[in-house]
């Protein structure tokens, strides 16, 4: 009996393992790419596409390099921080160029709000040994009237066999805001189109500072808990150039700053130029009846502009079999106000215009506020092309409005959003 | 990743030579430089490769891709993978099921030490259902290994490894290299102060005479283990296994040595021989290769 000779077949079969040509010269061992688009819709209000690429780079000197791409595109209106009240409003456009009218009863809202944001983040990540990792990364980000450079690093120490993770991180930020219609003087009053507006310099700036503290500890085999103390820093211009104070009057409504043109009379807000902000952030992780998932925590926010706020979240992977789960989500957001906060500014006691000095936002995102988001997630895992599917609803519920004046003003409007995300490797 | 492993170097009248333990296996580097910078970043290299295939493929870790794949869940798994399993696939057709990267899991009845029991045919009878690569699904891209089962890529590991590190020196140095994991060698190119490399073969038994090989470039791999036998009723039996029957195959040659272009082929040949027994020289001689075995 002669044997057949498999010689050639055995022979390419093993020039193609090994990859000769070009995989095993390639540096690169393997890529993970992981796609992201999420829809967010406040209804009249902002609505939102945004899409994210996130690829990731396995060297084979065990480096991975990372690269992400987000996309933002932001259409709507949103609150403008005049008030509401029971006759019509007319304003003037950021740019000064136009006008708009708020009907009677109706939050005043600035609806030219347009912009696409473009983000890009490299990153590297070097495991040293068996003990210590390391995180480089960076962020530019661009919009319209907006450009965010930062640079971050992260150093984790792994000890007591994998069981614990002690986590330090640093990112220091600038930014350059450049608005439509340029830098408003703080309470400058609004003037009517065709007027000289209160602007003072085409953009400015902000630093910011952040630290990370973390611990993560492994319990025990289906727990784990983490801690993590962070500290943000900045510096420079908080201002949010597109809101405005409704100067109020005594009979409760807003001063006609123009009888002619029917112009509201608003003033620009004006920030600290400074904020130290500090968390807490509890998580703990849960293996259940050795198939499910409880993801719950609780964040703790306080900050020198009088602002706390508490977070908590619970998430459950329920796994319906090998390769799908559902996953309910619920949060609870809530936030005190801002000293400075203040939903309008009695005429008369509004600050000159220029008076850096003195505080005062009306921006519904600084005032008293609680959130709750519900949310449901079906995703399926463990097969060839994982994905996952999100829809969340989001109430915020503001809270009464201090001090109303006139009895005119009392009750914020709420706000709410649904969320729809997609997520996919490839 | 080479801080954990004891690097040796010595230089002999015409090479370095570095010298490291993987595998399981005693490893050496021959390097005919002038520098001893560059033998000793050629030495780093090797070392480091073979560590991250060790690493990778090792059945004994519970954190790596193989760990990952006895989960018995369908596993992506990475380009360099999914080669090796298209390799255990073709070797698996071509040589009629001999050559079956899931018959690791009869080391659970067979170890071959001198305390070593003989399974009964029961206990193959329950354990051989476990058996045979075309149970398992692999399609080019995702694995998935049904509950029982087991993959090894131990059957060819030390081979890739030789090959795989002799390719990433091949990359940033022009010296002639050979590279030498535990009697699994492979050499780039010939060596500068001679014609040829020159390996030789421990002589097994007074009746085999003593090979010596001498080659330009390519590979000679070796399988066979003169120590790892037992005896069962008066016969000795061989730690090559059949993978169809769980028992050890009849008249295993005691070491077969094959010379090919890469070590990868050259393993699979020898073990493919030693897995024929007493047909062992006639299947290389009819696949036309260069062969050496020992009984």
């Amino acid at each position: 009996m002669k044997y057949k000779n498999i010689k050639k077949a055995i022979s390419t079969a093993s020039i193609a393992a090994l990859g000769v040509t070009n995989a095993s010269d390639s540096i690169i061992d393997r890529m993970d790419f992981n796609g992201t688009l999420l829809f967010y819709s406040e209804p009249d209000r902002v609505s939102a596409v945004e899409a994210i690429f996130d690829s990731k780079y396995y060297m084979k000197n065990n480096d991975v390099l990372g690269l992400k791409i987000t996309v933002d595109v932001l259409t709507g209106a949103s609150a403008s921080g005049a008030v509401t009240t029971d006759v019509d409003q007319t304003f003037t456009t950021p740019s000064g160029n136009g006008l708009y009218t708020t009907r009677a009863n109706e939050t005043p809202l600035d609806d030219t709000f347009k912009d696409t944001r473009i983000s890009l983040s490299p990153s590297w990540t070097r495991r040293w040994n068996s003990n210590y990792k390391s995180v480089i990364g960076a962020t530019i980000s661009k919009e319209y009237d907006y450009l965010s450079l930062s640079a971050n690093t992260m150093l984790s120490y792994n000890t007591d066999d994998n069981n614990r993770i002690y986590s330090l991180g640093l990112t220091f930020a600038h930014d350059t805001i450049s608005p439509e219609g340029d830098i408003p003087i703080a309470f400058g009053v609004m003037q009517d189109v065709g007027a000289l507006q209160p602007r003072l310099g085409t953009d400015d700036t902000r630093i910011t500072a952040d630290l990370l503290l973390g611990i993560t500890q492994v319990i025990d085999s289906k727990s784990l808990f983490q801690i993590n103390y962070s500290a943000s820093a900045s510096d420079g211009y908080h201002n949010d150039p597109f809101k405005v104070l409704s100067v109020i009057g005594a009979d409760g409504r807003p001063v006609i700053e123009n009888t002619t043109t029917g112009l509201s009379s608003a003033v620009f807000e004006n920030r600290p130029d400074s904020r130290l902000k500090q968390s807490l952030y509890f998580q703990y992780k849960r293996d259940m009846f050795d198939s499910h998932v409880l993801d719950a925590s609780y964040r703790f926010m306080f900050d020198d502009w009088g602002v706390t706020s508490h977070t908590l979240d619970v998430k459950y992977k329920y796994r319906l079999n090998d390769v799908s789960y559902l996953q309910p989500h619920a949060r609870i957001y809530q936030q005190s106000e801002a000293d400075f906060y203040m939903p309008f500014i009695v005429s008369g006691k509004e600050p000159g215009a220029g008076s850096s000095s003195s505080h005062a936002s009306a921006d519904y995102r600084l005032g008293e506020m609680t959130g709750y988001t519900i949310g449901l997630e079906y995703g399926r895992d463990n097969v060839d092309r994982p994905w996952s599917i999100a829809l969340e609803y989001y109430l915020q519920d503001l809270g009464d409005i201090k001090g109303a004046f006139g009895g005119i003003n009392s009750k914020a409007e709420d706000v709410s959003a649904v969320m729809l995300r997609f997520n996919m490797d490839f | 990743m080479n801080r954990t492993r004891e690097l040796k170097y010595r230089r002999t009248t015409e090479e370095f030579v570095g010298s490291f333990h993987a595998m399981a296996s005693p490893c050496e580097v021959l390097i005919q430089s002038s520098s001893e910078s560059d033998a000793r970043k050629i030495t780093d290299l090797v070392c480091g490769e073979a560590a991250r295939i060790e690493m990778k493929y090792s059945r004994y870790r519970d954190d790596n891709l193989v760990s990952k794949i006895h989960q018995h869940q369908p596993v992506r798994v990475d380009t360099e993978t999914a080669r090796l399993l298209d390799f255990a696939d073709t070797a698996y057709s071509l040589s009629d099921k001999r050559f079956d990267i899931s018959s690791g899991i009869l080391r659970k009845l067979w170890s071959f030490t001198e305390s070593a029991k003989v399974p009964s045919r029961a206990q193959l009878k329950l354990l051989l259902p476990y058996i045979g690569w075309d149970k398992i699904s692999w399609d080019g891209a995702i694995i998935s290994v049904p509950e029982g089962m087991e993959i090894d890529f131990g059957g060819f590991a030390k081979e890739y490894a030789v090959d795989s590190a002799l390719n990433l020196v091949g990359s940033s140095f022009e010296h002639p290299v050979l590279v030498n994991f535990g009697g699994d060698l492979a050499a780039n190119k010939p060596p500068i102060s001679r014609d040829t490399w020159s390996v030789g073969v421990r002589k097994v038994s007074n009746s085999s005479k003593t090979a010596s090989f001498k080659f330009k470039s390519g590979a000679i791999a070796t399988s066979g283990n003169r120590y790892r036998y037992i005896y069962h009723k008066g016969k000795k039996l061989s730690h090559i296994l059949n993978p169809q029957t769980g028992w050890p195959v009849s008249n295993a040659p005691v070491s077969v040595s094959v010379a090919m272009n890469n070590c990868l082929q050259a393993g699979l040949f020898s073990t493919l021989a030693s897995l024929l027994g007493k047909d062992a020289e006639q299947f290389l001689t009819d696949q036309e290769v260069e062969h050496w075995v020992q009984r």
